[in-house]
């Protein structure tokens, strides 16, 4: 052979005899994985952090959280406590959120509306999981005849606006003692399992053929093991993206239910009835409304940037 | 190779993916020169960059996370018309390199000079538009013709790959076309613009066995009827066996081998090359000999192996296999591997020839 | 040989829509359609065919993923498709199933460990430390390293993956295994290292494989016998190494033909047969022999009247007017 190869070494030496002598190997190797080993949820929780947003509405929930329990706690007031001589304080460093017109400390009545509105958040998302996973999960996955009865009973609720049922309750319950709160919690029961069902439906209905599903069935697994041990767990990442986009909504539901006069009513203070009883003094005294309103925002807006930042972690199709 | 036929040079292309993982070293330092008027196979399994170098030539990586860090793509610039751009001196006067067009330009050179042809026909059409708009749309687009001129062609083009009754077909939708016909459709536009170079990105993986043989036919006969330049992908040896007149053997990002496609059948330079040919069953066998698998996995290309990528398989590794990568030699005429085999203090190994 | 499972005028149609989005007209797909056939103990039995064909149908019907529109499953003297739910999930564990798609065949949420346990856990086979043991052998077995029992799927390549599915399979020692495709999603360089592995799995354990693949190379090196399928049916049933050789069918004929062989001294001289046109639709099937409007040969008797398999010497069965 003529040709020139063009061997090149580093650095211009050549190698030493030694270095062409075979490899010491171990078979062993070769089925070797590489990388510290990693789950879906570390993961998503990596890809979450990368979005301040997200970690910023996550920590305001907390904060929430923390406040809800805690906060009233420590106030020297009570929600419900009257001050006649002190009404329509402007805020100072005794009543930081003011008065309301009969004297309550407008700042622990905020704190105790958060237990409220976070009571109802619990509540919905409580019920997303434990109805509408569930109903939405069953339906698809037996699928036909079950599939069909069970959606359409879900588009006939669909069909009733949740503030119908609110007032139909209201005028049922009325003057029998029951708690309006509970009103509110039997309304949102009722319809805010309703899209979880639907998105969980439509999540089974993909994974059901996937081939670890028809697996699991030839290995002789029967179907509630099929349904909540693999399917259920796979369709988490949607689950958790519609329970934080539907919490705040249910949130805001009750404010407004409030707000109307339909939901808890005085001496109560959700962020809804005080938003509302702000309202009537608007004009003179704008911080009896500036301060409720400013919570419900808030809590809106950190539900839903988490809700949006988990979407963008957890749905495969953005995923790089 | 004589410089005054060539049509394409991709010469030290690397391109990286910066993934919040880290860096995905899909192509590496990759040269591959393309004849005018020939076919060159590209074959490598998934992972092994064959893609993605393609797509770096049609600058069609998306970014982020993609990006081409370095080098150059050759193209002849006498065929592109585009004065400004092409090299006046050095060895690679007369030739424009595609990668640093601007973005205007290089819309120009797709689909008109080079063509793509897809793995998965379904994906590749649009569903919501007739065949005969998405067919003659590329023409209009380059002006080669207006609308009644780019539908005729367009019949023309389809009667060419042998779809029946074509001026029906083209006011069908893609979903009435079976996934054969379909890839004879891409075809057709891939060829409508008469363009210089043609690649094809595994254009039978999603078919049959009986449809796959339909559409190599049907290539090898336009190969002889049209004056393009084919790049054809695969994972298959066997694909590219008939059509293809140079083989490039790629492997983890880089060429490995690249030889004359008889040359490269009958004595393959590289040990993965070799593995690769008596690891498939051949149906011409006479007996049920065992296989001889390639033993482990491909290398996680974010932690590439320090010296050749293919040494932790390799069942010839050398001590200096490990620390370094080989060089791609020449070990014959148009043949080149990377592999430290051809060295003359290297052990002897049946089938590897020396070169100093 | 002993006869371990037979399938006897197998037929599964499953109905579909077609009267477009707001019409409602069912019609049925007859994904397999009148197939009879048997395989012997410790026999592996390749079943090959393009898409459509129904091979996957036959295999997920054997396995009890579909319950059969008619005919019989008999497996060790047992007829399958007339056992109780019971019954049926304990001659289950003796009939495993090998999937396509390594990616999509494995639970993303179960450690690997998990995974292979699952079907000791289903039947309460052993204490937990027992079933942590066999999960270990098992992936020592199929050549995966014990210590990577707590990773995760999307931690292995896909070849490792086939392997963890072959692991799960095996599990409950099953006797009889339908390898659906298994090598078809895998690199090339991988495909025999899981191949060798099926084959010398086979030794050790005497199973019995009915390998469904579209790959007529690799079905005829794995295989003893081969069924060819078309559009539901079984068209011609012959040992694997005659069949290369002497192809009775012309459907055979083209389907070998079609195969690329990796030598392009070969690949330049083969005359090929490129069957016409496209495959006609499962739910409104050809009259007559179903190949006959793709057919070479095909004569006015083809669309009248369907050919019978039938037996040419030798176990070598041919469903077609003009062979021999």
């Amino acid at each position: 052979m003529t040709t020139k190869a063009g061997w090149e070494f580093k650095e211009g030496t050549l190698p030493d005899a030694g270095a062409f002598a075979p490899a010491s190997k171990n078979s062993g190797d070769l089925q070797q994985i590489a990388g510290r080993p990693t789950t879906y949820w570390s993961d998503a929780i990596r890809r979450v952090r990368r979005n301040k947003l997200a970690v910023i509405g996550f920590w305001v929930i907390v904060a929430l959280f923390v406040i809800a329990i805690v906060g009233p706690m420590l106030s020297p007031y009570t929600y419900a406590e009257q001050d006649l001589t002190n009404t329509y304080q402007s805020p100072t460093l005794r009543h930081p959120f003011g008065t309301d017109q009969l004297g309550r400390d407008q700042m622990t009545r905020v704190l105790y509306g958060s237990r409220i509105s976070l009571a109802v958040g619990v509540v919905c998302a409580a019920l997303n999981f434990a109805i509408g996973v569930t109903y939405g999960g069953i339906a698809a996955y037996f699928g036909g005849r079950v599939d069909n009865i069970m959606m359409r009973i879900v588009d006939i609720l669909y069909g009733i606006p949740t503030l119908i049922i609110v007032i139909l309750l209201t005028v049922l319950f009325k003057d029998r003692g029951v708690n309006p709160l509970v009103n509110v919690f039997i309304a949102i029961g009722l319809t805010y399992w309703l899209p979880m069902a639907r998105i969980v439906r439509g999540e089974i209905l993909s994974l059901k053929e996937r081939e670890f599903a028809l697996a699991a069935k030839t290995i002789g697994a029967p179907n509630n093991r099929i349904l909540f041990k693999h399917l259920i767990p796979n369709a988490m990442g949607p689950i958790i993206v519609t329970v934080t986009l539907e919490v705040p909504s249910a949130i805001f539901t009750e404010a407004f239910l409030s707000y109307i006069g339909l939901g808890v009513s005085a001496p109560v203070a959700s962020w809804g009835v005080l938003a509302s009883d702000g309202t009537e003094a608007i004009r003179s005294f704008p911080y009896l409304v500036v301060f409720p309103a400013l919570a419900i925002s808030l809590t809106m807006f950190a539900f839903n940037f988490l809700g949006d930042g988990l979407r963008d972690a957890l749905d495969p199709r953005l995923r790089q | 190779m004589d410089e005054t036929n060539l049509l394409m040079r991709i010469d030290g292309v690397t391109t990286n993916f910066h993934t919040y993982a880290g860096i995905v070293h899909a192509v590496d330092d990759m040269t591959i020169t393309v004849p005018k008027d020939s076919v060159v196979g590209i074959v490598g399994e998934s992972g092994s960059g064959k893609s993605v170098t393609m797509m770096s030539v049609m600058r069609l990586i998306p970014s982020p996370p993609g990006r081409i860090e370095s080098g150059h793509v050759w193209f002849d610039g006498a065929t592109l018309n585009m004065a400004d751009y092409v090299q006046q001196e050095g060895p690679n006067r007369g030739m424009v390199d595609l990668l640093s067009l601007p973005p205007e330009e290089m819309m120009k050179v797709r689909g008109r000079h080079v063509s793509m042809i897809f793995q998965d026909p379904m994906v590749s059409l649009n569903p919501v538009l007739t065949i005969g708009l998405q067919m003659t749309e590329s023409m209009v687009a380059h002006g080669i013709a207006d609308n009644e001129e780019a539908w005729k062609r367009a019949i023309e083009m389809l009667a060419l790959v042998s779809i029946p009754n074509p001026e029906e077909r083209m006011r069908d939708y893609p979903h009435q076309y079976s996934g054969g016909m379909r890839q004879r459709v891409m075809i057709a536009m891939a060829l409508s613009c008469s363009p210089e170079l043609v690649i094809a990105d595994e254009p039978t993986t999603s078919l049959d066995v009986t449809v796959q043989a339909q559409i190599l036919e049907l290539m090898k006969e336009l190969k002889t009827k049209l004056k393009s330049s084919v790049i054809i992908i695969s994972h298959d040896l066997s694909i590219v066996a008939g059509m293809a007149d140079k083989v490039v053997v790629m492997y983890a990002g880089r060429v490995l081998e690249e030889a004359d496609v008889y040359d490269l059948y009958e004595k393959p330079g590289h040990p993965y090359t070799m593995g690769l040919m008596k690891s498939v069953p051949r149906l011409d066998a006479d007996d049920r000999e065992r296989l001889v698998p390639i033993e482990g996995s491909p290398p996680d290309l974010l932690a590439p192996p320090a010296g050749c990528k293919f040494a932790p398989r390799c069942q010839y590794a050398m001590e200096i296999c490990c620390k370094q990568e080989p060089p791609l030699i020449t070990i014959g005429d148009g043949h080149r591997a990377r592999c430290f085999l051809h060295h003359p203090a290297a052990p002897a190994v049946p089938g590897f020839v020396k070169v100093e | 040989m002993e006869t371990i499972l037979k399938v006897e005028h197998l037929k599964k149609y499953f109905s579909v829509n077609v009267g477009g989005p707001f019409a409602r007209h069912m019609a049925s797909l007859k994904a397999v359609d009148d197939v009879s056939f048997e395989v012997g103990r410790g026999e592996t039995v390749g079943l090959v065919g393009e898409t459509g064909c129904g091979k996957t149908t036959v295999g997920r019907t054997i396995v009890g993923l579909y319950a059969p529109t008619a005919g019989t499953i008999t497996y060790c003297d047992e007829n399958l498709c007339a056992l109780s739910r019971e019954a049926m999930r304990n001659v289950r564990t003796k009939l495993q199933m090998i999937f396509q798609d390594p990616y999509a065949s494995l639970d993303p949420r179960e450690t690997v460990g998990n995974i292979i346990e699952e079907p000791m856990d289903i039947f309460s086979i052993g204490s937990m430390a027992e079933r942590r043991e066999r999960v270990q052998e098992l992936l020592r077995i199929v050549g995966l390293n014990p210590e990577h029992a707590n990773r995760f799927p999307h931690e292995f390549s896909g070849g490792q993956r086939q392997r963890i599915g072959i692991a799960r399979a095996l599990a409950m020692n099953p006797e009889f295994i339908v390898a659906d495709e298994p090598i078809s999603a895998l690199d090339v360089s991988i495909q025999a290292q899981i191949v060798n592995m099926l084959e010398d799995l086979q030794q050790r354990l005497g199973l019995t494989y009915l390998f469904i693949a579209h790959d007529l190379a690799m079905v005829k090196h794995i295989s003893d016998r081969v069924l060819v399928a078309y559009l539901g049916k079984i068209v011609e049933i012959d040992e694997s190494r005659n069949i290369y050789k002497h192809p009775l069918h012309p459907y055979t004929k083209a389907l070998l033909s079609a195969v690329p062989i990796p030598d392009p001294r070969i690949e330049r001289r083969r005359q090929r047969i490129v069957l016409k046109g496209d495959l006609p639709s499962p739910i409104n099937p050809p009259s007559g022999c179903r190949f006959r409007t793709r057919c070479p040969i095909a004569q006015p008797v083809c669309a009248e009247q369907e050919p019978e398999l039938r037996d040419m010497g030798s176990g070598h069965m041919v469903a077609c007017h003009f062979a021999g």
